[in-house]
């Protein structure tokens, strides 16, 4: 079963993308520049953050030393501060004069912790508040990008990619990026300056004791670089594992009517086991790295604890420092230990993130071959005369499906493209559709080269229904709209009725709001054909481009859907990919296309005394029409 | 809370681990509550008798709980490990598996994005909380006891002060999770809409491009990308606040301390080292401490992951099998449809209405009619796809109700419009109802299908994987594949529903000639626009609007005014057009010729006839 999806996951196949780490925060930057001014403001709270949790165990370490010494008198031990002190308990001392002064005393200690307390409550509040902000922020405009970016994609990109694949794109990773610029960063910066202050703390009360913290954060980082080596193939692993559960559900799903046919549950859940099984195995290899490295990183925080207890003691004994410093030292080493060992960890923390940004990049950097080129002038109204000239097309490169082809259409005309499967037919249209790129020539629209217009206006004049046309499962309105989002609703009606869809649908419960399921899943096949020629009548091109479905549809539906083609082709000139007889029939000029050749030209008449290509295609449709007639 | 007692019988599957957590837990708690207490006791020994040595002592005795701590950390991360991935194990396999259980009426109206979003994402949720949430919540509440009890040995007033801490952070978490449910779930729920979107709009991207509706669509996704926007911000200022207020409130106990400790070393109740003690102690609680309100969030999206795991887990299915329910032993396959009635969950309409029917075992029988007239869903009533809403359906003159599901679907074998292939390669997927089939068999059923020759020309044979990830298939070719798979499952009654549309004329031709002659005596139902079809049968059934209107054999009905009188007329008008053309000499001959085309088929049709006779 793994086997199958050893292509799963391309970008694990050809490694990484190229990117260094530098490019890869430069990128996720770019997204949180509009936010300047809330990173400068974020990035004050985070001093005064900072700047507060490195004050507090300066006040405990007082605490301790006044108590001891029973000196009541210096609270603080600033000169300033104290008088400013004294004067306030001497103030309220007054207002209760049974109680004893130590109280006091002890009380506005407490009450100055418990002030600082409340700062770094609130400046992390609100650090938290502005990051998680723009972070929500920036990532939502990095979705939107992607989202636009992808619609502008041409088909060969879309191809290569399921639909799941994509997804992964816009959903996971942008959220691993999400988790960059509004945690994993943000974190390390606060843990970043709030190292720098303890440290310039703690140089300040005593150097011997910092250096031994100091000391002792260097194998934390060593771990970390360990770590990193051996966690980034096995998150990389766990990822892909991942993926293929994914991958594995979505087709489950998707094919569940065949697996109940054919009674297949059993045998689904089992492979599913294995998968699910798989997932777990390479996710415990992954985060057991994590669970070596982690403790060990800590280890050396209560090492520093032991031996900042053996030296420090023994200042404490020569007099050197008091005991209210020897605690505040192992206090601070606590609060340094903390962010060091984040830190050490931040590379591990940084993969997901990383990888997430790698692809969203990537993606971003994928250049489509069929540009909007908004900035180009609009296609000015067109006759609808089309017309390739020397023009090369190929899907893979050196592999061209047409090569140096030429034909002209004049306005109006209806011309059906007929030839076996594989053939070429659909490439035409694909190349007229502007759905994937041509190499080399040129196509005219009149006589407007359709490269020096935008995309955009030049399919207000040009409209392809693809063979697999896809109905929103939103609603009839929203189907409608593909044609022409302005269409009013007199107009939807009006075009309902013209295909002869209107009585269908004011009979729905909620008319055209009424929602079709999955892929227009409501409505047969036919309906779904006449829907998109409603679309299509809103839109009025000039230029109408059908690929026919080759799913049956009777006769009666048939009749219904050619009258209604007859209809929208009326005035424009069409392309038709054609597999019924009616539709070739109709058709004022027939292209027999072969391996990338019109290898037959003319009208139904003049193929037909040719005897070539064309009259055997016919032969063999009307064996399929054929059966018993009323004469039998 | 919803989420504990949803994993509870998870957590149960797993209880040697859950037990060798907690054990572990306590005793790192226990290793950490002993470093500041060891400082206190050799501060307090140190005041007594300054000893170099008690410094010593000191640190190979905090050396020693470090050790203990480090030790006990990494095994409890390794069984957490393993009992975290284990349950988010069970749970995925939980929710496939009723997944697969089902009916089709639930995959018609939830999206694939939407399933996907709640069996795959929420899992996730879980992820955090099962992987070290709980420990850190164990841990906490185990540094607190340790401290309560030392304080309480040194000061019960102290202790008690100190403890009033608990309800207040108890009341803030409960508080807040109740107050914060439905914007966590909003948050949750819009991000699945997004999904939705993304999913629908990549899967008609097409569509899409060919309309040239890029822009709507862009502003469709801005849309609900925004709502989402709206309904996270909602979250971030409920992150931002529990994380340092959770914070906060523990560093409320350590001024309870400050204040009530200073005031007692300094009247002398308790000596300095407790004093010292006690602030390392709660220092030491804000490690883990720190981690509560994060926790506090991790309960909340547990508890929305938890509801939107169990509406899969309790969605009814609609299909029940009757307890007493029996295997068909298919001895009797006349298949009947009684008064059927039906329609879809959604629809007001009947698509179904009033259906009698009775189709002898053995029969070959065509279906037609104009599209949207109710013949698929007729068919999917006999495998109970769907249950009727009115009516019977019976097989061997039982309702089909009155036996066991799975036994039914053995005996009935349907290929559906699109075939869907799976990730597999192509012997597996022809094997796909029949996975003990031999090598011979699967390519005896190719053979059949008119697929064999096609996979030989691959590089790769039969062990060529195909579907989305796969090689590309036309859709004759995907066809032929989805038609070997019911072959080879071997069912008495076969439905072909619409399922040759796509392949070519003469391949068609060879696949009906071979299956209808090598079915032996096997129910076949064809459903299909193309005439060419009705060779094979013995009967004709025309439905319209839900109804059957005519139902006989060709000749009979070919002469009866009516709606299969008018599709053959139909189609003898196009054919005219095709090949009515008679100006020159060499024309005339074409028409000769195509004439002589058609009296060969009608020729082999009443063979067809002969055969039946």
């Amino acid at each position: 079963m793994s086997a199958i999806h050893t292509d799963a996951e391309k970008e694990t196949k050809h490694g990484d993308f190229g990117y260094s780490d530098w490019e890869l925060y430069r990128f996720m930057y770019e997204y949180a520049k509009p936010y300047k001014k809330e990173m400068v403001l974020a990035i004050l709270y985070m001093l005064f953050y900072a700047l507060f949790t490195s004050l507090s165990p300066l006040l405990i370490l007082r605490a301790i030393d006044t108590f001891q010494a029973q000196d009541i008198q210096e609270v603080f031990g600033i000169p300033m501060l104290d008088d400013v002190a004294n004067s306030i308990v001497f103030q309220t001392m007054k207002l209760f004069p049974n109680v004893p002064i130590v109280w006091f005393q002890v009380g506005l200690l407490s009450l100055v912790y418990l002030v600082l307390q409340l700062l770094i409550f609130y400046s992390s509040y609100q650090q938290r508040l502005i990051i998680g902000r723009v972070g929500l922020q920036s990532t939502n405009q990095l979705r939107e990008d992607l989202f636009t970016h992808l619609q502008e994609l041409d088909m060969s990109y879309h191809d290569k990619n399921e639909v799941g694949r994509i997804m992964s794109r816009v959903t996971t990773d942008v959220s691993a990026v999400w988790e960059f610029i509004g945690g994993a960063v943000i974190q390390n910066v606060v843990n970043m300056i709030t190292i720098i202050a303890v440290l310039f703390v703690i140089f300040q009360l005593n150097v011997q004791l910092a250096i031994i913290s100091v000391l002792l954060t260097l194998p934390v980082f060593i771990l970390g670089r360990i770590a990193k080596y051996f966690s980034r193939p096995r998150r990389k692993e766990a990822r892909r594992r991942n993926s293929i559960l994914m991958a594995s559900l979505a087709e489950s799903i998707a094919g569940i009517k065949v697996t109940k046919g054919l009674n297949r549950e059993d045998v689904n859940i089992e492979i599913f086991e294995a998968i699910n099984n798989n997932r777990r195995i390479a996710q415990l290899k992954a985060v057991d790295v994590n669970a070596t490295m982690f403790p060990s990183m800590l280890y050396f925080s209560s090492i520093a604890v032991a031996v900042l207890f053996w030296v420090g003691g023994l200042q404490v004994i020569s007099g050197a420092i008091t005991l209210g410093t020897l605690v505040a030292y192992i206090n601070y080493n606590t609060i340094l230990f903390r962010p060091v060992v984040i830190l050490g960890n931040f590379y591990e923390q940084l993969q997901d993130a990383l990888t997430g940004a790698e692809r969203v990049k990537a993606l971003l950097e994928t250049d489509t071959k069929v540009p909007w080129n908004l900035s180009y002038p609009e296609l000015p109204a067109v006759r609808g005369e089309v017309s390739f000239k020397d023009l090369t097309f190929e899907y893979e490169k050196g592999r061209p499906v047409y090569k140096n082809f030429n034909l002209h259409v004049k306005p109006g005309e209806k011309v059906a493209l007929v030839g076996h499967t594989g053939a070429g037919k659909t490439t035409i249209i694909n190349i007229l559709s502007r759905l994937y790129p041509f190499q080399k020539g040129e196509l005219l629209l009149d006589d407007h080269n359709i490269l020096f217009y935008s995309l955009p206006s030049v399919r207000e004049q040009v409209v392809a229904v693809p063979q697999d046309f896809f109905l929103f499962s939103t609603n009839i309105r929203a189907n409608l709209q593909l044609g022409n989002p302005r269409a009013t609703e007199e107009e939807m009606w009006k075009a309902l009725e013209l295909v002869g869809m209107k009585d269908y649908v004011s009979k729905m419960e909620k008319g055209l709001d009424t929602p079709l399921q999955e892929r227009g899943g409501r409505l047969s096949i036919g309906q779904r054909q006449l829907i998109v020629f409603a679309a299509i009548l809103l839109a009025n091109p000039k230029i109408v481009i059908l690929d026919e479905a080759t799913s049956n549809i009777d006769v009666f539906t048939e009749m219904k859907i050619q009258e209604s083609m007859r209809y929208i082709l009326k005035n424009r000139t069409s392309f038709i990919v054609a597999h019924r007889l009616s539709t070739i029939r109709d058709a004022d000029r027939i292209l027999v296309i072969d391996n990338g050749k019109v290898v037959e030209e003319g009208t139904h008449e003049e193929l037909i005394a040719k005897q070539g290509k064309y009259y055997s295609l016919v032969q063999n449709q009307v064996k399929l029409a054929e059966m018993d007639t009323l004469h039998n | 809370m919803r989420f504990f007692r949803f994993i509870a019988p998870y957590i149960k599957k797993e209880k040697w681990k859950f037990l060798a957590i907690n054990s572990l837990i306590i005793i790192s708690a226990y290793a950490q509550t002993n470093i500041p207490l060891s400082i206190r006791d050799s501060v307090s020994r140190y005041i007594e008798n300054p000893q170099p040595n008690l410094v010593y002592l000191g640190f190979l005795i905090i050396f020693f709980y470090g050790t203990l701590d480090w030790l006990s950390g990494m095994a409890l991360r390794f069984v957490n490990n393993r009992y975290s991935q284990n349950i988010q194990y069970e749970i995925r396999q939980d929710i496939f598996e009723k997944l697969q259980s089902l009916d089709l009426e639930y995959y018609s109206k939830e999206s694939i994005g939407q399933i996907m979003a709640r069996s795959i994402q929420e899992v996730y949720s879980l992820q955090e909380i099962l992987g070290w949430g709980y420990r850190i919540l164990l841990l906490t509440a185990a540094l607190f006891i340790g401290a309560f009890i030392s304080l309480w040995l040194s000061s019960p007033t102290l202790a008690l002060m100190f403890a009033t801490i608990v309800p207040i952070i108890l009341f803030v978490l409960f508080k807040s999770s109740k107050n914060n449910a439905e914007k966590f779930y909003q948050s949750q729920y819009q991000f699945g809409r997004v999904s939705e979107v993304l999913a629908e709009n990549f899967a008609g991207i097409k569509t899409v491009k060919s309309f040239g509706r890029e822009f709507e669509e862009i502003n469709r996704f801005r849309k609900v990308n925004h709502d989402f926007l709206n309904a996270a911000m909602k979250v971030v200022r409920i992150r931002a606040t529990l994380q340092p207020g959770m914070l906060f409130l523990i560093s409320l106990s350590l001024v309870v301390l400050l204040f009530v400790g200073g005031v007692f070393t300094s009247t002398g109740v308790i000596d300095t080292g407790s004093f010292v003690a006690f602030m390392l102690l709660s220092l030491q609680i804000m490690t883990p401490g720190r981690f509560l309100g994060d926790l506090a969030i991790q309960l909340q999206m547990a508890n929305t992951a938890a509801r939107r795991l169990e509406e899969v887990l309790n969605e009814k299915n609609h299909i029940i099998e009757k307890p007493d329910a029996q295997e068909f032993d298919g001895r009797d396959l006349t298949l009947e449809f009684e008064n059927v009635y039906f329609k879809y969950p959604l629809n007001k309409d009947y698509v179904l209405k009033g259906i009698n029917l009775k189709i002898d075992y053995g029969e070959r029988v065509a279906l037609i009619g104009p599209t949207g007239s109710g013949k698929s869903t007729l068919i999917n009533l006999i495998p109970r796809f769907f249950d009727p809403s009115e009516g019977r359906v019976k097989l061997g003159g039982k309702d089909i109700k009155d036996y066991k599901v799975k036994s039914i679907r053995r005996h009935v074998g349907i290929v559906h419009q699109d075939s869907f292939l799976f990730t597999l390669s192509i012997k597996d997927n022809i094997a796909f109802g029949n996975k003990d089939a031999s090598m011979d068999e699967i390519i005896e059923a190719a053979k059949m299908a008119q697929i064999h020759e096609f996979i030989q020309t691959l590089p790769e044979g039969y062990d060529t994987v195909v579907g989305e990830r796969g090689v590309t298939l036309s859709g004759g070719q995907r066809q032929r594949l989805a038609i070997a798979r019911i072959l080879l499952a071997n069912p008495e009654i076969i439905v072909f529903d619409d399922s040759v549309s796509a392949v070519d004329p003469e391949t068609e031709a060879r696949l009906q000639e071979i299956i209808s002659t090598r079915l032996g005596t096997k129910t076949l139902i064809i459903i299909s626009q193309r005439p060419s079809s009705l060779k094979f049968v013995n009967r004709v059934i025309v439905m319209d609007d839900g109804e059957i209107v005519q139902d006989g054999v060709h000749s009979e009905l070919v002469r009866q005014p009516g709606l299969y009188r008018e599709f053959l007329m139909a189609i003898e008008a196009q054919i005219d057009d095709m090949v009515s053309w008679d100006s020159t000499e060499e024309e005339k001959k074409d028409r000769q010729y195509l004439a002589s085309v058609l009296r060969d088929l009608k020729g082999g049709k009443n063979d067809a006839e002969e055969i039946r006779k």
